[in-house]
């Protein structure tokens, strides 16, 4: 599905061009591709007089070597630190009030990264404006670009200082390995403070093309009005060559041979918690599973569900949340439990015996299928009533699957059979292997003596 | 401030007109005070208040409203067994909360409009016919005293508890709505059925819902559900807000990879003419603490200030800081600056930029819609919130600029982290 969309941006004509997608989307929704590879995408919504501008480009911690990890947020962020028109981050600041701009922010993740902000659909043209000589004009300055270095050091530090994140850190290096920092968008203070300007300008030169984005416009605006707008302020934006995917491949992430169990202890840590991880399918190879992964993972979750009555009803365990990130190159299938203090062996046995039980045929049955289906659909409805949110959802879907995988979501979840979920249990959870943590406080660990239990064995 | 007040006073007699295309209406159903707000969206949401909060209960019953609220609709109601109540709710994609705050408690309904039928029967069998299940209870007990241990596992929330118990000493607001592992245990269903008596009371609820119904539809549906209700005198507690005039500064030690410091000041009423131009101030102290802070000395990776919205009101500026020393300088001289230099007029205009897509933004959401409605209504009326974006628009920087300087006369510090990094500090006279 990506071959034929990359395919489509290779060879672009010189005039716009509207993609095949258009008759698929929902009324309210306009696609365009300007001659320069920019996706354009206009969610009209009048219910507030607002507009929604999110940019997103296929680049995240997946393009990253070790060596540069974190280097993606850091120039995402000098975009915020002054420009051709902008001289520094209080003259954006100002006129981001001048503009009634909210909402500003930039995110990097797996396989994005976006820069978004809301402001009054009457502004939109200035909108437009101020986000492209952002993104297209950035100053860099070397002095700016040392202070945000300090700034995400200092990020990292805040987040070091929640128990779950050495938790969650050691999961990506039991997990995926020596390719771990591909998983993580954040760093590490060694590859933060290493990093230079020229590794930053590489970041621009290779990933923050036309070609390798999506612009989303949400809200109250009128989609032709929008298309023209663009086109004017976008339209001379220069594109990046070839896609860069296929120019620097991302590596594969290598199998694991055999569970993985760890301890992480933590002096801030109040209570245990216990976190699961399986090597799950992509959008690239395995479309199928991942429509049957996200059924699957709304079906453990009602309480009704098998594991639930298990774990919660039992009182082996407090909560517990299963999940499936969708990616274009292995997403994590993800178990947190939080056990009882006083049950956490008991607790472990019975995950154990319930990883073992999921491929079965009654583990699961046709009524908690249809709710799940329906609660899926729910979802897309709470998601939707609010444009300056869905808007950013929507860039989700493009960069770790496709458009057309978001367009024919719906429909496709519909589609999955009780056969394809025991297919997909089997081939990505009950038959394969899995890295198991367990953080806990070094007091409870003393009393637990987690390494008898805590193992494969 | 007199000249303020006057200035304020001559504008608001416009107020009225320039919001009267408000859709927000209330009226009474069966003597109890509904506030409705009709949207087109695809959600509805209903929450039920309950007023009083952390004032209803003493410090070793901490807990006991959030733990009663959240079993209303967790351990069974009238009809619906507590597995049938949850796999029902599932079924349908119904969202059911029940939990309390320093100033109120409330149950809570969110669906899509074609299940509002079913949510609305579930929801009203929660608050008139709650089962209280021993059995359901123990588990959800369990969950709380979890929920409430890995929440203070986290540095941003044992700061925010600490800044309470050392800002409001002989307030009621030190007791944790959410109690302590040693109170909520000890709570059974019987104390619960006996402390919702207490709360169920025609004139102590009222009830806030967002959505595509009409008037006439949720009229009747309350009438039908909640007539036999008690209805009982209801007097609020008065509540009076400690003066911090001081500039006192408290410690507690923790082994973090940063430091965490917030510092308390006083604020205006929600309901006083000084409210709006002060909450505009303090986001522009929290503007210029971020730019000080974070962006010219790299202090900081999150400053920040804002005004906390409760009956006993307050503001408070936080930050994390490797070097907290040199953070608490830099946000007391931010204060004594905009203090004492003011804002201008073009700032103002900018502020009030903001403010509007602001408001806009919070209007997508039913949920938020209701939430905003509901604490507005608790903190001196739901009007208050629905004419809010247009008192942005009137107000002035003189009324900024002397909110400012009447309501912050002192800071109440409280700092988390490596004691090291502070030891001999001593802040410096307000």
């Amino acid at each position: 599905m990506m071959r034929k969309f990359y395919l489509a941006a290779l060879f672009l004509s010189f005039v716009t061009m509207v993609l095949h997608a258009q008759s698929k989307l929902q009324n309210n929704m306009f696609l365009k591709k300007l001659p320069n590879g920019l996706d354009v995408l206009v969610v009209e919504d009048n219910t507030v007089p607002l507009a929604t501008l999110v940019m997103t480009f296929k680049a995240g911690a997946f393009t990253e070597s070790q060596n540069s990890s974190g280097i993606t947020a850091l120039y995402l962020n000098m975009l915020a630190k002054g420009n051709k028109d902008y001289a520094n981050q209080e003259d954006l600041d100002y006129h981001e009030g001048q503009l009634g701009i909210q909402l500003s922010n930039s995110t990097t993740a797996e396989e994005y990264s976006r820069t978004y902000f809301t402001l009054p659909a009457a502004e939109l043209k200035e909108g437009l404006d101020f986000m492209n000589t952002e993104i297209r004009f950035a100053k860099m300055s070397p002095v700016e670009f040392q202070k945000e270095k300090e700034i995400i050091c200092n990020e990292i530090k805040s987040k070091q200082s929640s128990p779950s994140f050495a938790l969650s850190v050691a999961m990506l290096h039991h997990l995926w390995g020596n390719l771990y920092n591909r998983k993580t968008a954040l760093g590490t203070e060694e590859s933060i403070r290493a990093a230079t300007n020229t590794d930053a300008d590489s970041v621009k030169t290779k990933y923050f093309n036309p070609n390798n984005a999506l612009l989303i416009v949400g809200g109250d605006v009128k989609h032709d009005a929008t298309f023209a707008l663009v086109e004017k302020i976008y339209g001379d934006w220069t594109p990046g060559g070839s896609d860069p995917s296929k120019k620097w491949p991302i590596p594969e992430f290598k199998p694991l041979n055999k569970s993985d169990y760890y301890t992480v202890e933590s002096p801030l840590s109040k209570s245990p918690l216990i976190e699961v991880n399986w090597q799950g399918p992509d959008t690239r190879n395995d479309i199928p599973a991942t429509y049957a992964a996200d059924i699957f993972s709304y079906i453990i979750n009602q309480a009704s569900s098998k594991l639930s009555v298990a774990l919660i009803q039992s009182g082996l365990a407090t909560s517990f949340n299963i999940s499936y990130l969708t990616l274009k190159y292995r997403g994590p299938i993800t178990l947190y439990i939080r056990p009882n203090p006083l049950k956490v062996k008991e607790c472990m046995v019975e995950v154990k015996k319930q990883i073992e039980l999921m491929s079965q045929d009654d583990y699961i049955s046709e009524e908690q299928i249809a709710t799940a289906k329906r609660m899926i659909e729910i979802a897309k409805i709470r998601q939707e009533e609010i444009t300056s949110d869905y808007t950013k959802t929507i860039s989700f879907w493009w960069a770790t699957a496709s458009l057309d995988y978001f367009i024919g979501y719906r429909d496709n979840l519909q589609k999955v059979s009780h056969a394809d979920i025991r297919q997909y249990v089997e081939k990505y959870i009950s038959k394969k292997p899995y890295c198991a943590g367990l953080l806990l406080s070094p007091e409870l660990s003393k009393q637990l003596n987690p390494e008898a239990f805590f193992t494969s064995n | 401030m007199k000249k303020l007040i006057v200035i304020f006073i001559s504008l608001c007699s416009s107020v009225s007109s320039i919001c009267a295309q408000t859709e927000t209406q209330s009226f009474d159903a069966g003597g109890i005070k509904v506030i409705f707000k009709h949207t087109s969206k695809n959600i509805i949401n209903v929450q039920l208040f309950f007023r009083g909060g952390v004032s209803n209960y003493t410090a070793d019953k901490a807990g006991i409203e959030n733990t009663t609220l959240g079993a209303t609709v967790t351990c069974g109601a009238g009809k619906y067994n507590s597995a049938i109540f949850r796999d029902t709710a599932e079924k349908y994609g119904i969202d059911f909360s029940g939990a309390s705050t320093l100033d109120y408690g409330y149950v809570r309904v969110n669906c899509v409009s074609k299940y509002f039928d079913k949510a609305w029967d579930m929801f009203s069998e929660a608050i008139s016919n709650p089962r209280f299940e021993e059995s359901e209870l123990k588990l959800l007990k369990q969950k709380e005293i979890a929920s409430n241990k890995e929440h203070y596992s986290n540095p941003g929330n044992i700061l925010a508890r600490l800044t309470m118990q050392n800002a409001f000493e002989n307030t009621p607001y030190i007791i944790d709505p959410t109690g302590t592992e040693e109170t909520v245990s000890k709570l059974n269903a019987d104390d619960l059925k006996r402390y919702y008596k207490t709360i169920l009371n025609k004139n102590k609820i009222f009830i806030v819902v967002v959505g595509n119904v009409t008037k006439q539809e949720l009229f009747e549906k309350i009438l039908a559900a909640f007539d036999n209700l008690p209805s009982e005198p209801y007097s609020p507690v008065e509540q009076q807000t400690p003066v911090w005039k001081d500039n006192r500064f408290q410690t507690e030690e923790r082994p973090l990879k940063t430091n965490y410091v917030c510092a308390v000041m006083n604020a205006p009423d929600y309901t006083s003419i000084n409210y709006v131009p002060f909450r505009l101030g303090v986001m522009g102290l929290s503007g210029n603490l971020y730019q000080r802070l974070r962006t010219q000395n790299n202090l900081s990776y999150n400053p920040g200030a804002e005004v906390v919205e409760t009956k006993m009101p307050f503001a408070m500026m936080s930050t994390d800081a490797n070097n907290p020393q040199q953070a608490v300088f830099g946000m007391m001289q931010v204060l004594k600056s905009i203090q004492s230099n003011g804002v201008d007029n073009e700032w103002l205009q900018h502020i009030k930029n903001v403010y509007l897509t602001h408001s806009y933004i919070n209007e997508q959401s039913p949920a938020a819609i209701c939430n905003i409605l509901g604490e507005a209504e608790i903190l001196g009326g739901w009007q208050y919130a629905d004419d809010l974006p247009k008192l942005v628009q009137m107000v002035t920087v003189q009324q900024v600029n002397s909110a400012l300087n009447y309501y912050i006369t002192g800071l109440r510090w409280t700092y988390l982290g490596n004691i090291d990094a502070i030891e001999g500090f001593k802040p410096p006279p307000y």
